[in-house]
């Protein structure tokens, strides 16, 4: 399972200077992948929080993965969200803040597809030089030709 | 309508072809109403004759049935056959020493009891010494038989299983073979007794010998030629023309060498089916599938030839003292067997209830009787095993299943598929299995999987109610990546419920669907109450197919050590009371 073939551009939002709330974030990048997918807007945003209010997806080193599978979704998509001055209360396993949010999306039939996208989506950002390329990307096409290029 | 016309439709002459035809349309009629009432359809075929000829409409009169002699031999001949067919030595080796023991021992005390009680009895209403004496010896002999049919289908029907099963399966398979041996001795003394020809009694032995091992003779040297023949002719049709041939061969020979027909037939049958058991079955069942419109017809002719009206009150008195006299000679018999030859409790107890069917040889040795003895004697013994047929076949199978509930044998044989058709989803769902919430940790469900044996794994909510199923198969996809552990928790894993059944579902039925769908678990839920029909069932339980498999499975095996425990315990039994005689 390749995360590259999941990365497009205008699924990327890139905010270099803002420090949203863990909910603004989460909203803005329900709105570029429902929109994308063409997935309801509400539906998407209720089961992500309802997800995070389960356990928080930050799993340290400043990344944070929030998942959901839904129905009537018709392929698995992916979101990222760049936010190099951090969410502040989005709760991670070693406290740094998230800057890095990577939210996945999968029809719920897909079970497999779903855990396999969601490790490589882990492996490829658990690098550091990575992170920090990614971190200091001026636009999304940076970042998509960065995690395109994944290690070889 | 004239009278030419009316004429051809004169009751008493009816064209044969017609006759024949009507009398196999009324019988299997007849047959199917008796089958209803649990009677064997025998017993049917014969009340359709009553009703068509003497006793009844008239409409088989004296005339056809004369015309249908030679039909009536060749049925003889194909109900002999048969009977052979039934006949193997290895059956009579299989059930050793104590199962004979008690065979000769049920069969000869019916048949002393019988003779004892009809003979002086026979005299006394009638005041003919000589035929008292033959009506004895054959109603003797035909109250020896037990019939398997309706015995057998009642331990089959209530699943029973143990020593008293295995011994009345023995004694029901051996005794129609005691009963045509003692009918054929005890018949030809008969024969004998009442004959024209008085002659001494050497010369009454010397006539019956001949009769028997004539007929033997005969037949076992055509049965060995018909072998070599059906060696050849591979094919149904052509083995079918040789066997109808071969029998009505020895039909024919035995009426001009004046040998006992059925007797022929049999040999002819027992000759085959040991010489080559497992090639002679197709034999048996080419005719078999040949044979019912044979017995039937068969059958209504020997109802037409019956005349109730002659069926007199000695009659009467007669087929009472048979019954008493078989029942308590099976009894008795039964009971003094099992005591010399070593048998259980139950056996000794109980063998005797479940002998008191009679059917198929019983009133195929009366029709034999009444083909050879004068009309007096056979007209006798056909309505007095006919009647009591009818008795015994209705007190006979409730006997049986008394016997073997109080020997503690129902149920005991019980398969996987006896024990799903009465189980519901509650009796074998795992009312307790390992529940997951939503928020549980990857960890902590790794934990719970490594501690328990379950493949599936249901998440609830805080009252219980079904949201998914975590399957052991699904988390596979996740154990590979390290790191994906803190990402996920139970929520993630879970997949939503494709099918449940509820606690009251017969099993059947739930099954059925597992397999339809594929599924290798079916969770129970108790169906939300209609008020609230947005909430998700409330979870009663998991029904894992392994689990119930496991669980069928046991419970079987625990049945048939209940059986087996029962067989064990009484050859401990025979072997101490063996030991104490050695010691004597």
């Amino acid at each position: 399972m390749k995360l590259e073939s999941y990365i497009r551009p205008e699924q990327i939002v890139l905010s270099p200077n803002a420090s949203p709330t863990k909910q603004a974030a989460l909203e803005q990048l329900v709105d570029v992948l429902s929109r994308a997918v063409g997935y309801d807007r509400e539906a998407m945003l209720q089961a992500v929080v309802h997800r995070e209010s389960l356990m928080s997806t930050g799993i340290g080193q400043g990344l944070a993965v929030p998942h959901v599978r839904l129905e009537r979704l018709g392929a698995p998509a992916v979101a990222v969200g760049i936010f190099p001055e951090g969410i502040s209360d989005y709760i991670s396993l070693d406290k740094e803040p998230v800057r890095i949010v990577l939210l996945i999306a999968a029809p719920k039939g897909q079970h497999e597809t779903y855990i396999r996208l969601l490790a490589a989506a882990v492996d490829v950002l658990k690098d550091p030089e990575m992170r920090q390329a990614v971190l200091a990307a001026q636009t999304p096409a940076d970042v998509a030709a960065l995690l395109k290029e994944e290690r070889k | 309508m004239t009278p030419s016309l009316l004429g051809q439709f004169d009751l008493e002459h009816l064209p044969i072809l017609l006759i024949i035809g009507f009398a196999l349309f009324a019988g299997g009629l007849g047959a199917r109403l008796f089958q209803r009432l649990r009677i064997p359809q025998v017993v049917g075929y014969i009340v359709i004759g009553l009703l068509l000829g003497r006793s009844g409409a008239g409409l088989v009169g004296v005339e056809a049935i004369e015309s249908l002699r030679l039909f009536n031999f060749f049925a003889l001949g194909v109900i002999g056959f048969m009977i052979g067919g039934e006949l193997r030595l290895d059956v009579f080796r299989r059930y050793g020493k104590q199962f004979m023991i008690i065979l000769l021992s049920e069969g000869l005390t019916a048949f002393l009891l019988v003779f004892l009680l009809v003979w002086p009895l026979a005299w006394v209403l009638t005041g003919q010494w000589a035929m008292s004496l033959a009506l004895g010896l054959v109603l003797g002999a035909i109250a020896s038989a037990t019939a398997p049919a309706a015995t057998v289908d009642v331990l089959w029907e209530y699943k029973t299983r143990g020593p008293l099963t295995t011994a009345v399966f023995a004694i029901v398979a051996l005794d129609d073979g005691l009963a045509l041996m003692l009918y054929g001795i005890a018949g030809s003394i008969a024969k004998q007794l009442i004959g024209s020809d008085t002659g001494s009694l050497a010369e009454t032995m010397g006539r019956t010998a001949y009769e028997l091992f004539g007929a033997v003779v005969l037949g076992a040297l055509a049965g060995w030629l018909l072998n070599l023949l059906l060696r050849i002719a591979r094919d149904h049709d052509k083995a079918l023309t040789f066997i109808l041939g071969a029998l009505a061969i020895v039909i024919g020979l035995s009426i001009t060498a004046e040998v006992d027909i059925i007797l022929a037939a049999m040999a002819l049958g027992m000759t085959l089916v040991n010489l080559v058991p497992r090639r002679s079955r197709e034999t048996f069942q080419i005719v078999e599938r040949f044979a019912p419109p044979i017995y039937v017809l068969f059958f209504v002719i020997v109802g037409a030839r019956l005349s109730v009206h002659e069926m007199q009150t000695w009659m009467w008195v007669l087929a009472g003292a048979y019954v008493v006299g078989r029942t308590g000679g099976k009894m008795l018999g039964a009971y003094l067997g099992a005591r010399w030859g070593r048998a259980g409790q139950a056996v000794r107890q109980y063998l005797g209830l479940c002998l008191f069917s009679q059917a198929g040889v019983a009133i195929g040795l009366a029709i034999l009787a009444s083909t050879s003895f004068p009309a007096e004697i056979g007209n006798a013994v056909i309505m007095i095993v006919t009647a009591t047929t009818f008795l015994v076949q209705i007190v006979g199978p409730p006997c049986v299943k008394i016997a073997v509930t109080k020997a503690g044998e129902v149920g005991l044989n019980v398969t996987r598929e006896d024990l799903i058709e009465s189980y519901t989803v509650a009796d074998v769902m795992n009312a307790q299995p390992e529940c997951f919430a939503e928020d549980d940790t990857f960890e902590a469900i790794m934990l719970a999987l490594s501690n328990t044996d379950a493949t599936t794994y249901p998440v609830v909510d805080a009252e219980k109610r079904l949201l998914g199923v975590i399957t052991i198969q699904h988390l596979k996809a996740g154990l590979g990546s390290k790191g994906l552990g803190s990402l996920l928790v139970a929520y993630d894993l879970m997949e939503p419920v494709i099918d449940s059944a509820e606690p009251t579902m017969p099993l059947r039925e739930a099954l059925t669907r597992m397999s339809e769908q594929d599924l290798d678990f079916l969770p129970v839920v108790i169906p939300a109450p209609a008020e609230e029909p947005a909430h998700p069932p409330k979870l009663a339980g998991l029904m894992e197919r392994r689990r119930v498999e496991r669980r069928l499975t046991r419970e079987v095996i625990r049945r048939q050590e209940s059986a087996a425990d029962r067989e064990q315990s009484q050859l401990i039994r025979d072997a101490i009371l063996k030991q104490r005689e050695t010691t004597k």
